[in-house]
């Protein structure tokens, strides 16, 4: 994963003390709730910004937890407990973009072929920047999110995809891309709006 | 002149926003982890209770084991017996053994209802035991059964 220290962390990577690590081991429901407190925020955001729907990512936050209080027990300390939270929230998120059968079909061509079907379902405010990011197909928004702001490489995507890293290099270089043309034909609609009318 | 390379932040988009989650979301995940941890708990004592029942009704059937018991010895090899010609790939049945063998088992079946001793179910399960050992390797030589 990339460790710059210059990114912008996400609050998966607040540290974890000990204690508290060993005590929700040992199945201390107060040490679960901490963990909850502490974490629960960038899982929401993360599912959140990658499903944009505030049910679907209850039900990932809800999952995920679910299987963190039964897993823990065998979690070592290997990596960093956010990251360990962070991989069992991408995966989650897969999971039910599979069930909702947004993972079918390889080609990324296909993938924004029918971009404009999933503009129609979001809400019209494309100005802000999760606007247009819900505009993209689950799975360009799942990469582009994992890379751009959670820091995964293509590397790292290659794998979680069953994938090459020219599939996720491509769909990538397509998301940004569709943004970049939605923000300039946005852009030019708020400077025209942005006149009054002299009538 | 080469394109500036393009990412999240060349796009000048402006922060994506983070998401509180609701407030009751870890009451709800609490409640359904005590639920979970109640359903595994009565597995589990379901799991050791089947398990107990098992071991008593070993215990109690060690006594007569196939082993001891010359009757259940004699069933248990009928029963294999029977497996084993059922799963012959072209099995020959001449039509007197057939009979033969319809005969046993009406004959096991009286003497079972009218609760017929050991001593006299033990020659029949034999008799039976011969005839389907008979059949078997009649069909595996392809040769013909023949009576004295």
């Amino acid at each position: 994963m990339n460790m710059n220290p210059t990114e912008p962390k996400t609050g998966f990577a607040q540290e974890i003390d000990a204690v508290t690590l060993a005590r929700a081991r040992r199945g201390d429901v107060s040490a679960h709730a901490q963990l909850y407190r502490t974490c629960s925020r960038p899982c929401y955001t993360l599912a959140m910004r990658v499903l944009g729907s505030s049910a679907a990512a209850e039900d990932i936050v809800q999952d995920v937890f679910l299987k963190m209080m039964d897993a823990i027990r065998q979690y070592r300390g290997d990596a960093p407990f956010g990251a360990w939270l962070k991989r069992m929230t991408v995966n989650a998120a897969i999971d039910q973009l599979r069930s909702q059968r947004h993972f079918n079909g390889e080609d990324p061509e296909q993938l924004f072929a029918n971009t404009a079907d999933f503009s129609n379902s979001v809400a019209a405010d494309v100005h802000d920047a999760m606007g247009l990011l819900q505009r993209l197909p689950p799975r360009a928004r799942l990469i582009l999110v994992l890379h751009e702001i959670e820091g995964y490489t293509h590397k790292e995507l290659a794998e979680l995809f069953g994938q090459t890293e020219s599939y996720s290099k491509s769909i990538l270089s397509r998301s940004l891309k569709r943004l970049q043309d939605w923000l300039n034909t946005t852009r030019v609609d708020v400077e025209l709006q942005a006149w009054p009318s002299r009538n | 002149m080469a394109e500036p390379e393009l990412n999240l932040r060349s796009l000048r988009l402006g922060a994506l926003p983070e998401f509180d989650p609701p407030a009751d979301l870890w009451a709800r995940i609490e409640s359904a982890h005590q639920r979970r941890r109640r359903q595994r708990g009565l597995l589990r004592w379901g799991g050791a209770l089947a398990a107990c029942l098992a071991l008593a009704a070993v215990f109690s059937l060690a006594p007569t084991s196939p082993q001891t018991d010359p009757l259940l010895h004699a069933e248990q090899r009928s029963h294999e017996l029977e497996q084993l010609y059922a799963g012959l790939a072209q099995p020959l049945s001449p039509l007197e053994s057939e009979a033969e063998l319809r005969a046993l088992e009406l004959a096991l079946q009286q003497a079972y209802d009218r609760g017929a001793a050991p001593t006299e179910l033990l020659p029949l399960w034999q008799q039976r035991n011969e005839l389907l050992s008979s059949l078997i390797a009649l069909s595996a030589d392809g040769a013909q059964l023949t009576r004295i």
